[in-house]
């Protein structure tokens, strides 16, 4: 799941200030393993503003939908353990060096 | 001690699991990709008949000023299976995630009889199915309708990337033309994106080094009309000008304005020495800023005023230096190999640009104001003269190709050194100067 949400994860568009910010988001997950999208809500980040932390889960968001779309690679018989996800964006690798 | 120590690592191993059946299962994801966002623009809703031109050109200026990025792709309307024929209308969100749009554009022109023009646009992401932020709407004349597609754009930039905007902003430069050894240069003044082209001056005296003043109202520039350089200062609305600074026996050049648009800071050579001077754009006794027998040029303010940076080869080769903006005796920021000129403040404040000649080739470059994280952006026969755009992302500045027939224009580059680009002007072009954002 992490591997297929790295590839979805699209930190092009977003500022340089947006890169500094990690961001933990909550999901609720289906038993077919694709997210339910209005349960995405961003649980904490490490911005020092809302509107970049903002830009930051719009952009983590997209990625879990995007690659969610038709069911994430889990374990069926383990849903009681992915039923709820807690997903941390840090993208401190992904910085200008 | 050692098998407390082993007892407490065990408990705390055997906790793990039962925190991850008791919470949510925790992932992080520290890798991601970059690479442009796709993005749909439908043509605008044209709510007059009188509109539907106006609503397809705004449309696609929107379309290039984010394209324009590097940031953003747009996907070809002959791709669309929806399209957006009433603003109002609910989005058919399944037709446009099956294209892969990621963000999707929906606006609405309508025009007046008295030549007024209203835009209004939403911005939606389209895989969370839900608009981001509200929507907007821009008035306009029917002659500005490319500043109002500026401005929708620059909302839809902000909103997803968390930048500042600059797409409503404009460029002076040096239009050229003629060969050569006998180019003739203008001032001119365009939109970021190279339109609405308007001369400045004429042809008959060379100028050089326009720069715009922090509301974009006057341009400082050096003219040859005397024969001598010398610093003018032009009103962009009625193209007035005037001398600024006209002390005999001297020459005056390179200035620049303070960030409240009161003082200049330029060079003056005296007596075959040149130093950094300030004065009054309204006039009065110019102050001395440095004083070495060596060069000081190219003088730069930070953007609160209490700094300059500046060029000097008082170490034997041109390097960067930093002093207090009422003078003083300045810091040197630049180390590396070759030669350092042109720093320009970035608007944000934490960067300065530059152009490096090294090893035979220039570069425009960016590093922190302590010289440190030096980053080169470009490399070529002849880069120089970097402009920041508005919002510190994107850097302008002049390229010369090589050669008899060599031609000089502007080029543009994000400060990740990726996008780099040229932008489209009718003649050859030189020494660009961003504006801020327009009104």
């Amino acid at each position: 799941m992490a591997l297929s949400v790295q590839r979805c994860w699209n930190v092009g568009e977003l500022s340089s200030d947006a890169l500094r910010v990690a961001v933990a988001v909550s999901i609720e997950m289906n038993r077919d393993a694709t997210p339910v999208a209005d349960s995405i809500r961003l649980v904490r980040h490490s911005g020092e503003s809302e509107l970049l932390a903002r830009q930051a889960f719009d952009t983590a968001r997209r990625a879990i939908i995007r690659c969610g779309v038709n069911g994430f690679d889990l374990p069926a018989e383990k849903y009681g353990q992915w039923r709820e996800i807690e997903m941390t964006f840090d993208p401190s690798n992904m910085r200008i060096k | 001690m050692v098998r407390f120590l082993t007892l407490l690592a065990a408990l705390w191993l055997m906790a793990l699991p039962v925190q991850a059946q008791n919470g949510p299962l925790r992932i992080t994801i520290d890798e991601g990709v970059i690479e442009p966002l796709p993005f749909a623009v439908p043509d605008f809703v044209a709510e007059s008949a009188a509109a539907q031109q106006m609503a397809q050109q705004i449309a696609r200026v929107v379309a290039a000023d984010l394209t324009g990025t590097g940031l953003f792709r747009e996907i070809p309307q002959d791709a669309f299976i929806s399209q957006i024929t009433s603003f109002n209308s609910p989005v058919q969100f399944a037709d446009w995630r099956a294209i892969n749009a990621q963000a999707l554009i929906a606006g609405a022109v309508s025009m007046e009889g008295d030549g007024r023009v209203s835009v209004k646009f939403r911005l939606y992401d389209v895989f969370a199915g839900q608009e981001m932020g509200a929507g907007l709407q821009f008035d306009g004349t029917e002659q500005g309708w490319r500043r109002i597609a500026h401005k929708v754009a620059d909302a839809v930039y902000s909103r997803i990337t968390g930048e500042a905007p600059y797409f409503d902003s404009r460029v002076v430069f040096v239009a050229e033309s003629g060969p050569k050894g006998e180019r003739q240069k203008r001032l001119a003044v365009m939109d970021y994106d190279g339109a609405n082209v308007q001369y400045l001056t004429d042809s008959r005296s060379i100028v050089l080094a326009p720069r715009f003043s922090p509301s974009g109202d006057r341009i400082l520039y050096t003219s040859y009309e005397t024969g001598f350089p010398r610093i003018h200062v032009l009103d962009v609305a009625s193209v007035g000008r005037r001398v600024l600074e006209n002390q005999p026996g001297t020459m005056s050049f390179s200035p620049r304005f303070s960030p409240d648009g009161q003082t200049v800071i330029y060079s003056l050579t005296q007596g075959g020495n040149t130093d950094i001077y300030r004065m009054p754009i309204a006039g009065g006794a110019p102050q001395r800023l440095t004083s070495a027998p060596s060069i000081e040029t190219a003088p730069s303010f930070s953007p609160d005023g209490s700094q300059i940076v500046f060029e000097s080869d008082r170490s034997g080769n041109q390097q960067l230096y930093i002093m207090p903006a009422s003078g003083g005796e300045p810091r040197r920021i630049s180390f590396g190999p070759g030669r350092y000129g042109t720093p320009v403040w970035s608007p944000r404040g934490d960067l300065i640009a530059f152009t490096k000649q090294s090893k035979g080739r220039f570069h425009i470059g960016v590093m922190r104001t302590d010289g440190s994280e030096e980053r080169l952006l470009t490399a070529s026969f002849l880069d120089e003269g970097p402009t920041w755009a508005p919002n510190g992302r994107v850097i302008m500045f002049t390229r010369e190709t090589q050669g008899a027939g060599g031609q000089s224009s502007l080029y543009s580059v994000d400060i990740t050194g990726r996008n780099l680009k040229r932008v489209r002007t009718e003649t050859g072009a030189s020494d660009p100067s961003w504006s801020p954002l327009q009104n």
